[in-house]
């Protein structure tokens, strides 16, 4: 899998446990916005990125953890790959 | 003794400090207008600002001319300011610019060069003598909390009562110019009374933080560990998320010197991690309903083998309780409010004088161990999620103006790990998913008060004389 997809897998699986229950994670669009919409709230945010710090060994900076970073499937696996490089 | 010129009153998170005498010049300069403006005696002023240096001058300087501060949420939904602003008739609402209904002049306060403190201010055009509450007393505030009804109220708190707790605080805490304070309550939220009037009083200095900020608890910790916070006045739910998502422990907290707890259940594992981690600081549970602001507390003395949260300790000084047979606590003392605003009834259920005291019934349940308080839950259900106050009929009134909701119940149901959620049935042909919903809700709710599991499109089960079986749904609620 390429890596964008291996990172945006991770973060529907975190959706689907955390989230949205019944609703299965692909009804989710990439760029369905998460944080602006009140699907996922500060602690979830938090939630998340301690799960994207664990499984992908990366360290966010306080002012990364934010909507512009965190605000969709797409930006999140964005931000998460340039912090692979 | 710092020096007053330069000893920092108020710092915010864009590099913007102010020292005591320049803000006591302020609060000179502030005051002349607001006198122009009509401000006197008990005039009310509505603060429409969120946190900020604009802010703290507005509130203080309201009360140096003896008038009412009503400090308004900017974050709620604008059905819902409007529905406050109505219900208290402010002569002067004081805002950031952002309301156009409440046009006003742009006013720029006198302040020193690096800073621009910009307010709008409103002057009403409505009758002044509008109907009021019977207040015997000169109030200090007026804070608004919600309401089972739909309309949020109005707690009308007085000067007496404020200065009483106020000064609770700076002796029990020993608070002193040294003190660092972090803001972590927002204005409209009865711990920041502590915050902002403990600094000012003391001369100690006040971190503001806004709640987009408070929200981000790797920000936070980064921001209270640099500004060698030593007071710190929050909920559990903030000192927990900064335990499990802040890394906190990678770091050394030994200029945390006291952190004060309120409004909800702090429980003892993460209570004690965070004991382990701040070890210089001295831990107090402190309790209380906007009502009556803090009227019990209790210093934390850690017991290892503890399971069972810690008791909320013993009335503050002054402070006379009872418990009555259903075990609800009543509380009364001099930091106890008038009652609420243009509620008569309502005031006249909760409140009562005896024993020359103000008594509130809080509605809590609690119960007597080894000579201290211990709470144990609600009479009704008002619903503590995060430290907010919650009723779950403002969440239903809120549903009921959503288009194709014929009927709505909502409870509340604690998980495995205690954290509370809040559930929501709603009956009816809504057409769409429930994040729509929840986004038609924030027309009327602030985000704080969302539901956490919604069923749409459900019928609601119904006790034999035909009200919601709120039984049966909180027995039958799966949670996550």
């Amino acid at each position: 899998m390429r890596e964008i997809e291996e990172i945006k897998a991770s973060v529907r699986a975190f959706l689907a446990a955390h989230v949205l229950h019944d609703q299965g994670s692909e009804v989710l669009a990439d760029s369905d916005p998460l944080i602006s919409s009140r699907l996922i709230d500060s602690i979830v945010a938090l939630k998340l990125v301690n799960h994207l710090e664990e499984k992908f060994n990366i360290e966010f900076e306080a002012h990364e953890v934010d909507q512009e970073n965190l605000d969709s499937v797409e930006r999140i696996a964005a931000f998460v790959q340039t912090k692979l490089k | 003794m710092k020096d007053l010129q330069t000893h920092v009153a108020l710092s915010d998170m864009r590099g913007n400090n102010i020292s005591h005498a320049e803000l006591d010049n302020c609060l000179n300069s502030f005051s002349d207008k607001l006198k122009e403006c009509g401000v006197q005696h008990q005039t009310r002023v509505a603060i429409l600002l969120d946190k900020s240096i604009e802010a703290v001058v507005s509130i203080l300087t309201v009360r140096k001319l003896g008038a009412v501060y009503i400090p308004i949420d900017v974050h709620s939904p604008r059905n819902r300011i409007c529905k406050i602003i109505d219900d208290c008739s402010p002569d002067i609402i004081i805002h950031n610019g952002e309301f156009n209904e409440y046009s006003g002049e742009k006013f720029i306060i006198p302040s020193p060069d690096a800073l621009t403190l910009s307010v709008v201010i409103h002057r009403s055009t409505s009758d002044p003598s509008r109907s009021n509450v019977t207040v015997k007393e000169t109030l200090a505030y007026i804070l608004y909390t919600s309401g089972s009804t739909g309309a949020p109220k109005g707690v009308c708190v007085s000067e007496r009562a404020a200065y009483a707790f106020i000064n609770w605080c700076i002796n029990t805490f020993s608070i002193d110019s040294s003190e660092q304070i972090a803001s972590i309550a927002p204005f409209h939220f009865d711990l920041s009374v502590c915050d902002i009037y403990a600094s000012y009083l003391s001369k100690a200095t006040l971190h503001l933080f806004k709640p987009n900020e408070v929200n981000n608890v790797r920000l936070m910790r980064d921001e209270l560990h640099k500004r060698a916070i030593s007071f710190i006045y929050s909920t559990p739910s903030f000192l927990s998320a900064l335990i499990n998502y802040g890394k906190i422990d990678q770091l050394d907290w030994s200029s945390m010197s006291k952190v004060l707890f309120a409004g909800e259940v702090f429980h003892t594992k993460p209570l004690h991690t965070l004991m382990q981690t701040m070890t210089r600081a001295s831990f107090y549970n402190l309790y209380g309903p906007t009502e009556t602001n803090v009227c019990t507390f209790h210093k934390i003395e850690k017991e290892e083998s503890r399971v069972i949260p810690y008791p909320i300790g013993n009335p503050c000084a002054g402070h006379q309780f009872e418990i009555t047979p259903e075990g609800e606590l009543l509380i009364g003392g001099p930091n106890v409010a008038q009652g609420y605003l243009n509620q008569t009834a309502l005031t006249a259920e909760r409140f009562f004088f005896k024993n020359n005291l103000q008594w509130f019934r809080t509605g809590d349940i609690v119960k007597q161990e080894d000579g201290s308080l211990v709470y144990c839950g609600r009479i009704d259900k008002m619903i503590k999620r995060k430290g907010y106050r919650i009723e779950p009929g403002e969440i239903e009134s809120a549903a009921l103006l959503i288009k194709s909701i014929t009927a709505a119940a909502c409870f509340s149901k604690a998980n495995e790990d205690n954290e509370i959620r809040i559930f929501l049935l709603c009956e009816g042909s809504y057409e769409f998913d429930q994040i729509q919903l929840k986004s038609d809700l924030l027309n009327y709710i602030p985000d704080y008060m969302l539901p956490d599991v919604i069923k749409l499109n459900s019928s609601i089960p119904l006790t034999s004389t035909g009200k919601t079986d709120y039984t049966k749904l909180i027995a039958e609620a799966e949670y996550f």
